[in-house]
């Protein structure tokens, strides 16, 4: 079977070390690139399955990379950023990053990530699982019906919508502005109040005993993630 | 105050109106009485209008209830009487000596009227100027100072505006203060005058008048007035910038004592990390010595854990830098305080599991208008401080409730009690209650660095300690909710839809 090909793509020796020893020891096929153009070039040539990419980076930072690579190429990107950089962070997933990773991470965290993202960009190509499972809550996306356990919750249609955006995109970062403008519609980039509420609303009606949210989790500063039982 | 500088200026109608009845009612009044009273006495009691009127209603009202008099006395009590005529040449000199007593009694009582008035007048100016310099005095910043100003000078003037310039740096003027009116048609303004600000004969700003109405002029006494109080408001500017300028030199001072004392200790903090993976590091890397799984693995967590640690305390340090170098943006929208606290406990439950944490706030909780990750920040700072101190199994407790202006968030250990002379210090950089610097103990920073986000955001933070029993310490802080009703997470009406029809909307 052909090798899974990952370009990362880091201005530092030591990191793309890191990652390379990490990446060739779970079974990737790893190209690298040191800066923005470089990545480019190998991006055109390679032709990455996924690429793992710095924002902060001379000639060409990740952001303007990740912009350009999503003209032609749907492989899926994974940023890497620093804490506090939050808005980049948006800025790259609204350009069409899959995911980010917050430095210094573990190479666990980043293999989970890239799995995740490989995993969705496959279906995208076909067709989508129809029954999302998380905890003790089923999402039967085909049928429109949420249950918990055995009893079926009502939802509002726009709780719905939010849970099925959110489930089928289990496992991967959306922004507020991503799920805003997909559940809501555009022009409601900005109510993230209304997110909030929503948000707050489903953990209620889906996880009500749970003290500490686990369907539904927060990524501070830059949207929500909902987390599916791996399949 | 209206028109309390004008007191020269203006007649009023109904003066004059008094005047001719207070003649008219002495003339009624001496023809009843005309049979038992000589000329001499008539024309004595003819003053009493006279005087009457320049004592209340001014010397031009005097002057008029002369001339009156001087008509009426002639016409009715003068042979031959109902003409203007007179016969008696002893009666003419009355007439007109009478005349001349009542217009010297005039001016001698409207000049006495008339330096009491100024001396009124000058009391009160002094007073408008003991005001307004009271202003100056006040135990305030500048700014607030220069604008309390603004707002005495268009009360006590009746103005309606007043606006302090500065000339800045490259010489152009900036509005430091303004302050308007609020009654009165905003488009129907006088054209605006202006004062010079000046300290030691430099000019260093303006103070700028708008008056009510494009024909109303900014009088002359008010004029002097400010033009006084300007060189002291010149002379108080100058005070507080040179003020500031001996503060922040003794700052900066003490800032260099305290930055080699910080450097010392910051390089500690980062050292500890850093030799404890370098040591695990070169255990590993060392070929000729068998390690067993157990330690390797050791090993590897130690150098896990450090890591952790040392990117905490760059993180920290980054923070408080920002914090004091006041470039700290707040990126503010609308969060929810439930999720928010509730994801802090979800991240740090793998570190906190000997203990329980509770929450407790109302299902109902408003959403607050902050930043998201930096009172993410706060929430795990501070629950990290209260397991430090928290014996094992003890519970946490998490609560939370919306006031009318604000959100109080607090944060209970079980720990011991903090003396009352350390609460000062707690907020303080790189201040530990013990000198241990254990490994679960922090870099020193997480309790500034709250301190900095909160009052970011314009919030406040303190300890309450002991909180029951001698013993637990309570962090609280609150967040001011932004002007406006603070959104409640009430659950949305919308109907529940069929099946068949979910997810068909939009």
């Amino acid at each position: 079977m052909k090798k899974t090909k990952v370009l990362i793509v880091d201005d530092e020796p030591q990191i793309l070390r890191a990652l390379r020893a990490g990446l060739v020891a779970h079974g990737y096929d790893v190209v690298s690139a040191a800066d923005g153009e470089e990545a480019l070039d190998k991006a055109a040539t390679e032709l990455p399955d996924a690429v793992i990419l710095d924002i902060n980076m001379p000639r060409l930072s990740g952001l303007q990379v990740c912009k350009a690579l999503r003209e032609w190429s749907s492989a899926p990107i994974i940023v890497l950023s620093v804490r506090d950089a939050e808005r980049d962070k948006v800025t790259a997933l609204d350009l069409g990053a899959d995911d980010y990773l917050t430095k210094p991470f573990g190479t666990d965290e980043l293999l989970a990530r890239l799995r995740v993202a490989l995993r969705h960009a496959q279906r995208e190509a076909g067709p989508t699982e129809p029954i999302v499972r998380a905890g003790n809550v089923t999402i039967d996306l085909a049928r429109h019906m949420v249950k918990r356990g055995e009893e079926e919750v009502r939802l509002t249609a726009t709780e719905y919508n939010l849970l099925a955006y959110l489930a089928t995109n289990a496992g991967r970062v959306l922004t507020h502005t991503q799920i805003l403008e997909h559940v809501w519609g555009p022009g409601y980039e900005s109510e993230t109040q209304n997110l909030r509420v929503y948000v707050s609303q489903l953990r209620r009606k889906l996880d009500p005993d749970s003290a500490q949210p686990q369907m539904i989790t927060t990524e501070p500063g830059v949207g929500y993630r909902f987390i599916a039982d791996e399949v | 105050m209206r028109n309390v500088f004008s007191f020269a200026s203006k007649y009023r109608p109904t003066d004059f109106v008094f005047t001719l009845v207070a003649v008219a009612a002495t003339t009624v009044a001496l023809i009843l009485l005309r049979a038992r009273l000589s000329t001499q006495v008539i024309a004595l009691l003819y003053l009493l209008p006279v005087m009457l009127s320049a004592t209340r209603w001014g010397l031009l009202s005097a002057l008029v209830a002369s001339l009156v008099a001087f008509l009426a006395f002639n016409y009715f009590f003068l042979a031959p009487t109902h003409t203007l005529a007179v016969s008696n040449p002893e009666e003419l000199l009355v007439l007109v000596v009478s005349l001349i007593v009542a217009i010297l009694i005039s001016q001698s009582v409207g000049a006495a009227n008339l330096h009491a008035a100024q001396a009124r007048a000058r009391e009160m100016e002094a007073t408008t100027l003991y005001n307004l310099t009271r202003a100056l005095g006040a135990q305030a910043g500048l700014d607030e100072i220069l604008s309390s100003i603004t707002r005495h000078v268009t009360e006590a003037f009746d103005l309606a505006g007043c606006e302090i310039l500065l000339a800045a740096a490259d010489g152009s003027l900036e509005s430091k203060a303004r302050y308007e009116s609020t009654d009165g048609d905003p488009a129907e303004r006088g054209q605006p005058v202006e004062i010079p600000l000046t300290a030691h004969q430099v000019t260093m700003g303006a103070l700028r008048l708008t008056t009510r109405r494009p024909d109303v002029q900014v009088g002359p006494t008010t004029l002097r007035l400010l033009t006084t109080f300007a060189a002291q408001v010149g002379l108080f500017i100058e005070r507080a910038r040179l003020a500031r300028e001996a503060d922040r030199a003794r700052l900066l001072e003490e800032s260099d004592q305290l930055k080699s004392a910080l450097l010392s200790s910051v390089s500690h903090d980062l050292r500890t990390p850093l030799s404890a993976i370098k040591a695990s590091a070169t255990v590993l890397l060392h070929e000729d010595v068998a390690l067993d799984a157990a330690t390797r693995y050791d090993l590897l967590s130690a150098i896990n854990e450090e890591t952790d640690r040392l990117n905490r305390l760059v993180g920290d340090l980054l923070d408080m830098s920002r914090i004091e170098a006041g470039t700290l943006r707040l990126k503010c929208d609308w969060c929810d305080l439930d999720e928010l606290i509730r994801a802090v406990a979800h991240r740090l439950s793998p570190r906190m599991t000997a203990f329980q944490i509770q929450f407790d706030w109302p299902v109902d909780l408003p959403l607050i208008y902050a930043d998201y990750v930096q009172i993410d920040r706060v929430v795990t700072n501070l629950l990290e401080n209260a397991s430090r101190f928290a014996p094992p199994g003890s519970p946490i407790k998490v609560e939370a409730h919306a006031e009318a202006e604000a959100m109080t968030v607090a944060v209970t250990n079980q720990g011991p009690a903090i003396p009352d002379r350390l609460h000062p210090h707690l907020f303080d950089k790189f201040y530990r209650v013990s000198e241990d610097r254990a490994p679960g103990m922090g870099t020193g920073l997480g309790l500034s660095i709250c301190k900095g986000i909160v009052e970011t955001h314009g919030g406040r933070i303190w300890v309450e300690s002991p909180v029951a029993n001698n013993a637990g310490a309570r962090f609280v802080f609150t967040l001011p909710f932004p002007s406006g009703a603070p959104p409640r997470v009430t659950p949305i009406v919308e109907a529940l839809s069929d099946e068949e029809n979910q997810g068909s909307d939009r």
